[in-house]
């Protein structure tokens, strides 16, 4: 599925079945889906973190293409589809910490706003299908206060 | 209004009028809904103190009622969403900045900066506000500072 460009139509045209579907609600699940498409996870409880541990969320405010679980990798978000999307996260700490953004497991920015009790980023990314972030915590002893949040949201489909 | 999934047809099917209000201008009404900003300045070098809230005199783009001239120092959330909120401002020196909710709570601790450059992904309610709030004495922000915000997604 993708995005169809419409064309004008005149009196007397008929809109037969294959135009509504391929025209139509193919371009139209395409748009919900850009314009919709997201998620936002917050922690319900503090996390003490050794170092290296990751954060995890636990509460799904937001989660329309299961870009997150609470149950086995609660400190994933998992992009649905291919494309860019806007990844934030929110997590202030008791101690200056620092963070690392993980991507599939590997470090993708290391400790990218130095060290601070308040780590609040939001970048860019263009992952493909079923690549996953996470947040890893650099500073043995910090805890992570309960409310911190992660969002993503897609912005396009394909294009990487 | 919600977004109907629009259904497939075969051939010698009528697309009643019906069909065409739910599955056509609905849809498309929700889809431009959610094309939904704002982005206010300050106006003029603006002194501030411990408590104040930055006042944005300048509306730049607001096409949802997030900001009213009478009480300018707030963004009001048109939905239940998520939003993202850039913020650009400079001070005269070291300055604490949070983005409180509702004049109640404390929403995201921007840090304690002279230059605030920061993005945030949030979660508002329907007519839930957001303030920027100074917590240091004494300081002035530079004309032309902004504040941006974009609904991401309904919830």
């Amino acid at each position: 599925m993708g995005w169809v460009g419409q064309r004008q139509r005149a009196t007397g045209d008929l809109i037969d079945a294959d135009v509504w579907n391929y025209l139509h609600v193919d371009s139209q699940i395409f748009s919900e889906y850009q314009i919709q498409s997201g998620a936002f996870v917050t922690k319900s409880g503090a996390q003490l973190c050794a170092a290296n541990d990751l954060v995890t969320f636990d509460t799904e405010v937001l989660d329309t293409d299961d870009y997150h679980e609470s149950v086995t990798n609660p400190e994933r978000l998992t992009s649905a589809v291919s494309g860019p999307v806007i990844l934030s996260y929110y997590v202030p700490t008791d101690i200056a910490a620092s963070f690392t953004l993980m991507v599939n497991g590997n470090v993708f920015v290391g400790a990218f706003e130095g060290t601070s009790t308040i780590f609040c980023k939001t970048i860019y990314l263009a992952p493909a299908a079923g690549t996953y972030m996470t947040l890893r915590c650099n500073t043995n002893g910090a805890t992570v206060a309960a409310g911190a949040w992660a969002a993503i949201k897609q912005e396009a489909i394909g294009n990487v | 209004m919600a977004w109907t999934t629009p259904t497939t047809r075969t051939k010698g099917d009528l697309i009643t009028a019906a069909i065409w209000n739910v599955a056509v201008n609905n849809d498309i009404d929700m889809h431009s809904q959610q094309i939904s900003a704002a982005m206010v300045a300050i106006n003029g070098n603006q002194a501030v103190n411990s408590g104040d809230d930055v006042a944005w005199a300048t509306e730049t783009l607001d096409n949802d009622g997030y900001h009213a001239p009478a009480a300018n120092t707030k963004l009001t959330a048109p939905y239940d969403g998520i939003y993202m909120i850039d913020l650009y401002v400079v001070s005269s020196g070291a300055t604490a900045f949070t983005i409180r909710l509702n004049d109640t709570s404390t929403l995201v601790d921007l840090g304690t900066v002279t230059t605030l450059v920061k993005s945030a992904v949030i979660n508002l309610s329907a007519n839930d506000f957001i303030t920027l709030r100074i917590g240091t004495d004494s300081k002035t922000l530079t004309d032309g500072g902004e504040f941006a915000i974009k609904l991401l997604a309904k919830v």
